[in-house]
């Protein structure tokens, strides 16, 4: 019988947006619609089919912002009552939608996951959800992979070695705070890889990493098995490359299954189409309009955008884009199995975690259902990246070219017009980072609470979202501020350094909001000796 | 001068008056007419060159307060020149002047531009400039996208100035950056090249459309 296998990955990646000083700040929102949406979710959708005995093998990459974002108090404290204050403004919609018992169908529903949604996070989960997640990692169902500290885009920095460094290093501090397993795998963040990568990744101990289809592909010569085996760099590092066209099925804003016409319309939230007094039980409007996850459309077509959501209708629908993807990915591997001659074949599917549930509202219970499917066929199967790993490979070695999984497919969209401006700041900031690490190897007291502090707002300053922010108009000011507020506090420290003084009641105060990485050693800046 | 606490911010609340002033009793001689903030980087500099030449106390101590700058600084004050990469056919570079350099070079009478010159180096044992070309840009530029043709090399982007009669003057060098050859997604390979199965499968034709319509110019 064939070996082949789909792995699946997700990105679950968000900047960090705490604001102690704001409750009830639009950003935070993001944060909990990823917990609301996405992944108590997903958890519901592991645990489901762990129960049921159906085989599921998925990889997860948690960005150590958000790690450190789920794991916060204040947020968790926040998010109980974000959805407690959902629950109230849910009761005062079905009052106003008393003549429309359709719409009131789904207001029922939409209360009822989000009273499921905080019995899990506060009495199942006990409002840690990692946990689970590393439940499910140390009985084989999830592989985690570990990341850099912060979103970077790290080919930018590649002549950099030490900011690279420091955030594999941060990356795998959090990393060990959070999970169990010794990571095998290395997401890369955007997928973005640049020449030489494999030799930092394999001396930190990473078998693997994952690129986007061209990354392989236009490697000079490519893999002789295309995207359909782990190629192996020289030093016997393993990389997937992405299916795109696979992934496309998917995520494709003009063809992905997320278009189909019965899926809900999750833009048309009434957070922004209601008056302020009717959404003020839920948030100020003030701080800004937002999702409240009362949403009672389907997508419909351009011609007839009015129709009702119809959950029956859409559950359908995503059980039918489930079975033809699978079919497709089928096709694929029993092609790429002959023409390999039965030799192991691999197909590489990986995804932003925010798109499922979020951007797909539908997306989760596709997840659920693929596996489903996958279970009651003898054909395909899923399996985790590190065990499709076969070490040094006896194809063709191959240098992979430099790619990220971006719509450029390379860095474009963190390096234009609208964010180039940062630059400077960034790279001069990080350069005086390795030179304050030299300067001060052995400093403790107020002088390395300093420097600890100066390291993590240069990592946060580093993080990717600010860079593509710049690119949407909503969010621009949002990111610029952010940009500013890291590097400016970066600077004080620096500045400080240099004049030997420094307000602890300011260095306080910052420590309270980034409370990020409290375990940072600023030495991971340290030029390697 | 070592007991203030010298910062950027600190200096930023100053008047442009009392940065000449300070700058004086400093010993630095500052040309008439020169923009505040190039005497702040003047200022900071030598305040860094003070730290540097004394050992570092043990302890930081404690201020009653941090003066934050509500803005980044518009100058770092060194002449240098950074390089990056943002696709395969184009490169991103900004670069910086120290102040006493930028008001030497412009105030000289035969000063006419700046310009970069854009260095192909080969990638062999013994690296060499193969070619180059000179893109001219204006005196308040501080940053340029500029097109790589020749993508089997390296790449360096000097900094240079040019006056009416001497030869130019290299201001500043980046570090050199390996530009990725154009590989299989060339489109410029033999179009009757049988692609191999197995790429095609991996979906190897659509992404050279693809590529072809984002970045024709890096795979021409």
């Amino acid at each position: 019988m064939a070996d082949t296998s789909l792995v699946f990955v997700l990105d679950a990646q968000m900047p960090f947006i705490r604001h102690p000083d704001v409750p009830g700040c639009v950003e935070e929102s993001w944060f909990f619609n990823a917990l609301s949406y996405t992944y108590l979710p997903l958890l519901r959708v592991c645990t489901a089919l762990e129960t049921e005995g159906v085989p599921f093998k998925l990889a997860i990459a948690f960005a150590p912002t958000l790690c450190e974002m789920l794991a916060d108090p204040l947020l968790q404290e926040r998010y109980l009552h974000s959805l407690d204050h959902a629950v109230d403004f849910g009761l005062a919609e079905l009052d106003r939608n008393a003549g429309a018992p359709e719409i009131q169908e789904l207001i029922k529903s939409q209360l009822d996951q989000i009273q499921l949604n905080r019995r899990d996070f506060e009495d199942i989960y006990e409002r840690n959800i990692l946990r689970k997640f590393d439940y499910f990692a140390t009985h084989g169902y999830i592989e985690i992979l570990a990341t850099s500290a912060t979103a970077c885009f790290m080919p930018l920095y590649a002549d950099i070695p030490e900011a690279i460094n420091a955030q594999i290093e941060t990356g795998l501090i959090v990393y060990r705070k959070h999970f169990t397993a010794i990571p095998n795998g290395f997401w890369l963040p955007g997928m973005a890889w640049c020449h030489g990568f494999d030799q930092v990744l394999r001396a930190y101990g990473f078998q693997y990493t994952l690129v986007d289809a061209h990354g392989l592909l236009f490697a000079d010569p490519p893999p002789d098995t295309g995207i359909f085996a782990p190629a192996s760099c020289e030093n016997g590092f393993a990389v997937f490359g992405r299916d795109k066209n696979a992934c496309d099925e998917v995520l494709s804003p003009e063809r992905g299954f997320q278009t189909n016409p019965v899926y809900l319309d999750t833009e048309r939230d009434i957070g922004f189409d209601l008056e302020e007094r009717s959404l003020a039980r839920m948030f100020d409007v003030n701080l800004g309009r937002r999702i409240t996850g009362f949403r009672y459309y389907s997508k419909g077509t351009a011609e007839n955008r009015t129709e009702s959501y119809q959950p029956v209708k859409a559950h359908a629908q995503l059980c039918a884009d489930a079975r033809d993807f699978l079919e497709s990915r089928v096709a694929a591997l029993d092609k790429a199995s002959k023409l390999l001659e039965g030799a192991p074949v691999t197909v590489t599917c990986a995804f932003p975690a925010s798109f499922f549930g979020q951007s797909w509202y539908e997306g989760v219970s596709w997840i659920e259902e693929i596996f489903r499917a996958a279970a009651s066929r003898s054909d395909v199967s899923f399996a985790l990246p590190s065990t499709r790993v076969t070490g040094k490979s006896s194809g063709r070695l191959v240098v992979p070219y430099c790619s990220s999984w971006s719509d450029s497919g390379y860095a474009e969209e963190v390096l234009n017009n609208s964010n180039d401006w940062m630059y400077p700041y960034i790279r001069k900031a990080t350069m005086r980072m390795i030179d304050l690490a030299e300067r001060f190897p052995d400093d403790s007291g107020l002088k390395e609470r300093a420097l600890n502090m100066a390291a993590r707002e240069l990592l946060l300053a580093q993080s990717i979202d600010w860079f593509t922010m710049m690119n949407d108009r909503d969010r621009a000011e949002y990111a610029r501020r952010r940009f500013e507020e890291s590097v400016r506090a970066f600077t004080v420290v620096y500045e400080s350094l240099g004049s030997n003084f420094i307000s602890t009641e300011w260095l306080t105060k910052i420590e309270k909001i980034d409370n990020l990485f409290p375990e940072i050693n600023y030495r991971v800046f340290s030029r390697k000796k | 001068m070592e007991n203030i606490p010298l910062s950027r911010a600190y200096l930023e609340s100053l008047s442009t008056s009392d940065l000449v002033e300070l700058a004086d009793t400093q010993g630095i001689d500052i040309p008439e007419g020169l923009n505040r903030r190039f005497i702040i980087g003047e200022l900071l500099e030598l305040a860094e060159e003070n730290l540097q030449a004394v050992p570092d106390p043990a302890l930081l101590m404690d201020a009653d307060f941090s003066v934050i700058p509500d803005v980044l600084p518009e100058t770092y004050n060194e002449t240098q020149i950074t390089l990056l990469m943002r696709d395969p056919g184009w490169v991103f570079v900004f670069w910086d002047f120290h102040s006493t350099i930028f008001s030497s070079v412009t105030g000289h009478h035969r000063f006419e531009s700046f310009f970069l010159r854009v260095n192909s180096i080969s990638t062999d044992d013994q690296p060499r400039v193969t070619d180059y070309f000179d893109i001219d840009v204006g005196i308040h530029d501080r940053k340029w996208y500029i097109h790589l043709s020749d993508r089997k090399q390296a790449c360096r982007v000097d900094l240079y100035s040019r006056n009416t009669q001497e030869k130019e003057q290299l201001l500043a060098k980046s570090s050199e950056l390996l530009v990725p050859p154009g590989g299989a997604g060339d489109l410029n390979g033999n179009p009757r090249r049988r692609i191999p199965p197995l790429l095609e499968l991996s979906g190897i034709s659509e992404l050279r459309k693809q590529h072809f319509r984002n970045h024709r110019q890096a795979f021409s």
